[in-house]
């Protein structure tokens, strides 16, 4: 039984995600992609804007600006970067690396991530292969459901995600959980932060150099043209919500955005996935 | 940081001659860097040649510093007097088909011109590129037809190395040689004006065959030839008239009629 069930993990839901992963909340997180970040967070341009958008008139500018107002701090927290630019941005920050970061975070603190898992029906059906249940449901996809009436547990729907709703992200996410929920839940005592993502070109020479014959495979350059080691591939695998797919990998690392197009470290980055999916099947 | 007499990046064929024909010219302080655990070619036992497996180049710079790293030799950087670029070609995916193109990455870290007909590097007489003291051959430099003899133009590259670091040579202001159509590469790619007649080395398609191959100068038909009935390569010899060299605005250009 959880309190709490998140549809699509995408930016909001990341946002969602993580808000609540800081209280006691038990929550359930539903995509049917099998990774994160696969849905409109990779179009975004990932400039904080104080533009209000026509189509959401409830969006008003103190939200969006309350919204940007939070980014440098959650970023810092995140141990992702965060760029201030002139107006009328408020700033750039990537939103696919944002998106992972939260996703790992809330995973980290006991938030339930069910990828590959599509949403047929929010009521509870007899021949259903298999069901969850909550108290609450916060849809952030664009997935209609017709069984979402007011008798069926309480219902939210957000938005699309467009360039104002990203900007307002972090205070829409922190409005739902405060006032829009059924119940308020107490703070947790212990919130566990997520290890900032190896990068060894961010590493000194001599760093790097201790490290690589510390770390034999941090020696390995799989990807000649953005020069990424085995190392930081098989970190990018094993993190919480590690990468199961070459698309995954492309996306946390930049692979395959080089000169050659992925047509040398490809083969290599799939036989690396499936020896390590290998491994995690037999323990 | 160390310091080396020569690095060659890149341990194929290209590579090996190379490292032999410098050798031979009495360099004794080699470095071959080869990115694969393991070599396809026996590799002679020589003294001074060093080969480091499992390291690769990850970049180089203006000041002919080569980054390296390996699983056995960690992270390093070396200062090389000349550096050989060996590192063969990459296979470029398109929508149907893969084709192969001049591996150039370090030369885009040390900002060295490119040639747009070959995608490589353009380099002079003496298969050097415009950074001084780095110099090209194999697919690094283009990408060779069958029929083209690598082993040669390596040699003749690691001779040119050796030649560098014994004497050092004034580079000549040079002009650039272009080409059109069905030819697809010139060796080389520019001219010293210095030298008094030239040799340049033509890579033709097939589809050019029989036809007549034209030499512009300054936008001007300064001579047509009649094209040898022969596919690959093909070598032309010409002589450069003095007071023609003094023209800033000297420019060869070739064109298949």
């Amino acid at each position: 039984m959880y309190d709490i069930c998140i549809i699509g993990a995408d930016l909001l839901g990341a946002f969602l995600a993580h808000r609540l992963s800081r209280t006691t909340a038990k929550v359930l997180w539903l995509e049917q992609e099998p990774d994160v970040a696969r849905g409109r967070s990779s179009a975004l341009s990932g400039y904080l804007s104080y533009n209000v958008d026509a189509k959401n008139p409830a969006l008003t500018q103190q939200v969006i600006q309350k919204g940007i107002t939070l980014y440098p701090d959650l970023c810092q927290d995140l141990s992702i970067p965060f760029q201030y630019t002139a107006p009328p941005y408020g700033g750039y920050v990537d939103p696919v690396t944002l998106c992972f970061a939260l996703a790992e975070e809330a995973v980290l603190n006991q938030v339930a991530l069910h990828l590959s898992t599509k949403v047929s029906h929010l009521a509870m059906l007899q021949n259903a292969t298999s069901f969850f249940h909550s108290h609450c449901t916060i849809n952030t996809t664009r997935q209609f459901f017709a069984d979402s009436t007011p008798s069926s547990p309480a219902f939210i729907q957000l938005p699309p995600l467009t360039d104002a709703v990203f900007s307002a992200a972090p205070a829409i996410a922190s409005h739902i959980v405060e006032t829009l929920l059924p119940s308020t839940f107490p703070k947790k005592k212990i919130f566990l932060k997520r290890n900032p993502p190896l990068c060894l070109k961010d590493m000194i020479p001599i760093e790097r150099n201790h490290y690589v014959h510390a770390h034999p495979e941090a020696g390995r350059i799989v990807c000649r043209c953005c020069q990424i080691t085995e190392a930081e591939i098989m970190d990018v695998i094993r993190r919480p919500v590690g990468a199961t797919d070459f698309e995954g990998v492309k996306k946390r690392l930049g692979i395959g955005t080089g000169l050659c197009h992925g047509s040398r470290c490809r083969t290599k980055i799939e036989a690396l996935l499936a020896q390590e999916v290998l491994c995690t099947e037999k323990n | 940081m160390h310091r080396k007499e020569l690095v060659i990046i890149g341990a194929g064929t290209a590579g090996l001659h190379a490292a032999l024909a410098a050798h031979k010219r009495k360099c004794r302080d080699i470095l071959v860097l080869e990115q694969e655990p393991s070599v396809s070619i026996s590799w002679p036992k020589l003294p001074g040649l060093t080969l480091k497996t499992e390291a690769t180049a990850l970049s180089l710079n203006e000041r002919k510093q080569v980054t390296f790293t390996g699983p056995r030799v960690g992270f390093q950087q070396v200062h090389a007097e000349a550096i050989i670029l060996a590192t063969g070609a990459i296979p470029v995916r398109s929508d149907h088909s893969t084709s192969y193109r001049p591996d150039v990455q370090l030369c885009h870290s040390a900002s060295i011109t490119l040639s747009p007909s070959s995608y490589g590097p353009c380099v002079n007489e003496m298969s050097e590129t415009s950074l001084h003291g780095v110099f090209a051959c194999g697919d690094a430099l283009f990408v060779h037809d069958i029929s083209f003899s690598v082993q040669a133009e390596s040699s003749q590259t690691g001779m040119a190395a050796a030649r560098y670091l014994k004497e050092g040579f004034f580079r000549h202001p040079v002009f650039s040689v272009e080409t059109s159509g069905l030819l697809t590469y010139v060796i080389p790619s520019t001219i010293c004006p210095m030298n008094i007649s030239e040799t340049l080395t033509f890579t033709l398609c097939a589809a050019a065959l029989g036809t007549q191959l034209r030499i512009f100068r300054d936008n001007m038909i300064w001579k047509e030839l009649p094209w040898p009935s022969r596919q690959g390569q093909q070598q032309v010899t010409f002589c450069i008239h003095k007071e023609a060299l003094l023209s800033i605005r000297y420019r060869l250009h070739f064109e298949l009629k």
